[in-house]
């Protein structure tokens, strides 16, 4: 999975210009509501076929966590099939 | 799970009430500020209509059921049950059930009950209702199915104020012998309870003027513990969790194919949700009515009002294979694969609030008031 088209998809969930986040920047302060929640679980359904749970996407404060647990998240998957 | 098939119970009508008055986005704007337009375009909600401080869920579902009584051309004495589901009932008790059965004038020989479920109450309500009929050799039900949410929605919280509008309907049923059988599917995660909730009000924890101040809560928002809170990304996680597995179960009792299926009529909780489900089960878009921009998400009213607004004409003119889920506060959920039709719909009633005639930028000061 690459990583700056993981952060572009972000920045379009939270209408930002494509390139904007790098990873490191607090996501709260970028506009990370609960819509913002909901648009990610559903682009995680869809693109992965990953169920994430809302309390560990919470506990994500940068788009470098999010990719993270998104790719943790697949490892998961992938060792349960 | 295994499903429930009721048998000899046909459905004759189906009416919807919403309340005269309505807020629309462009009342929000005029008093929220323009931000407001980024959540009605993700929800796809435009309009609701909300009950004034002399509306209840019992009076919308009263004037959805004169209308539908007088179109039917039924005598109040034939009516044997009445089945209410509400989250809104007008007094802690008694039942929502018996006041409308005063005031419909029904036969003191009528069994009256009621349900206290919401955006999956207009299944269990049938296949109740239905299934109290097949226990009888002849016999009618009216299912009185409505919620009043905006009046928990604190206008100060935007995570639901621009979300709910109120409904009330009537589904008119009866013993039918030559009926196709109803299939249903139901679930239940008791222990999501707390991620939608009005948390006081009930006798858990009863009212008090501490517990009827807003305060500032998560993003800016505002609310009282009597106000309403939806956790949204919880309900969306429940909802990809469960509802595919349910439509799923429920095409599987009935034998249906995807293809024979008329129309899927979802819970009308916001279009994204509805969207993602629909790709999510792989149904062409035109299958599943989208109805929640003039009404927002209803509660248990939800689906009989999109089947009024969107299905009318379909199903006033012939059979239609109808394939509903109803999925949200519980956590509850349950789909039924019903054929429906001919049967009457009316139009959809109007219900001015004898307390209140304003306009709805008007109504939306005064709630943020």
């Amino acid at each position: 999975m690459d990583k700056s088209a993981f952060l572009n998809d972000i920045d379009e969930l939270l209408e930002l210009a494509p390139g904007k986040l790098k990873g490191s920047e607090a996501l709260q302060s970028a506009g990370w509501d609960s819509l913002a929640i909901i648009g990610f679980m559903a682009l995680c359904d869809e693109r992965f076929g990953l169920q994430i749970s809302p309390m560990e996407i919470r506990d994500c404060e940068t788009g470098d966590q999010l990719f993270a647990l998104v790719q943790n998240s697949l490892a998961q998957a992938k060792e349960e099939v | 799970m295994r499903p429930h098939i009721v048998r000899g119970v046909a459905i004759r009508g189906i009416a919807s009430a919403v309340p005269e008055s309505s807020i629309t986005l462009e009342d929000c704007i005029a008093s929220a500020g323009d931000s407001v337009r980024a959540t009605a375009e993700a929800t796809g909600i435009f309009k609701r209509h909300i009950a004034g401080p002399g509306i209840c869920a019992s009076d919308l579902c009263f004037a959805a059921a004169e209308r539908l009584l007088d179109q039917l051309h039924w005598e109040r004495e034939s009516i044997d049950h009445i089945v209410f589901v509400t989250q809104y009932p007008d007094y802690l008790l008694p039942a929502n059930s018996c006041l409308l059965h005063g005031r419909l004038g029904l036969s003191k020989s009528c069994a009256c009950l009621d349900i206290n479920l919401g955006c999956s109450g207009y299944i269990y309500g049938l296949s109740v209702a239905s299934a109290l009929l097949s226990t009888a050799s002849a016999g009618r039900c009216l299912l009185l199915v409505g919620d009043t949410p905006s009046k928990t929605a604190s206008p100060q919280d935007k995570s639901v104020s621009m979300l709910f509008g109120d409904a009330g309907t009537a589904t008119a049923l009866e013993i039918s012998s030559s009926a196709p059988a109803m299939y249903f599917q139901f679930g239940t995660d008791g222990t999501g309870y707390q991620h939608l909730i009005v948390p006081v009000g009930g006798f858990r924890q009863r009212s008090t003027p501490l517990t009827q101040t807003r305060i500032e809560r998560e993003s800016g928002n505002w609310r009282s513990d009597e106000d309403l809170w939806m956790d949204g990304p919880e309900i969306f996680a429940f909802t990809l969790r469960e509802v595919p597995p349910l439509m799923n179960a429920v095409l599987a009792a009935s034998g249906w194919t995807r293809e024979s299926v008329d129309a899927f009529v979802l819970h009308q909780a916001n279009r994204f949700m509805i969207r993602h489900l629909q790709k999510k089960l792989k149904i062409p878009a035109d299958k599943v009515p989208i109805t929640l921009q003039d009404y927002g998400n209803t509660s248990s009213a939800s689906i009989p009002l999109a089947i009024n607004s969107a299905l009318k004409e379909a199903v006033e003119a012939a059979p239609q294979r109808l394939v509903m889920a109803g999925f949200g506060v519980g956590l509850s959920w349950g789909a039924a694969a019903v054929t429906c039709g001919p049967i009457v719909v009316p139009e959809i009633v109007l219900v001015p609030d004898p307390e209140l005639r304003v306009s709805g930028s008007t109504l939306h000061k005064e709630l943020v008031r």
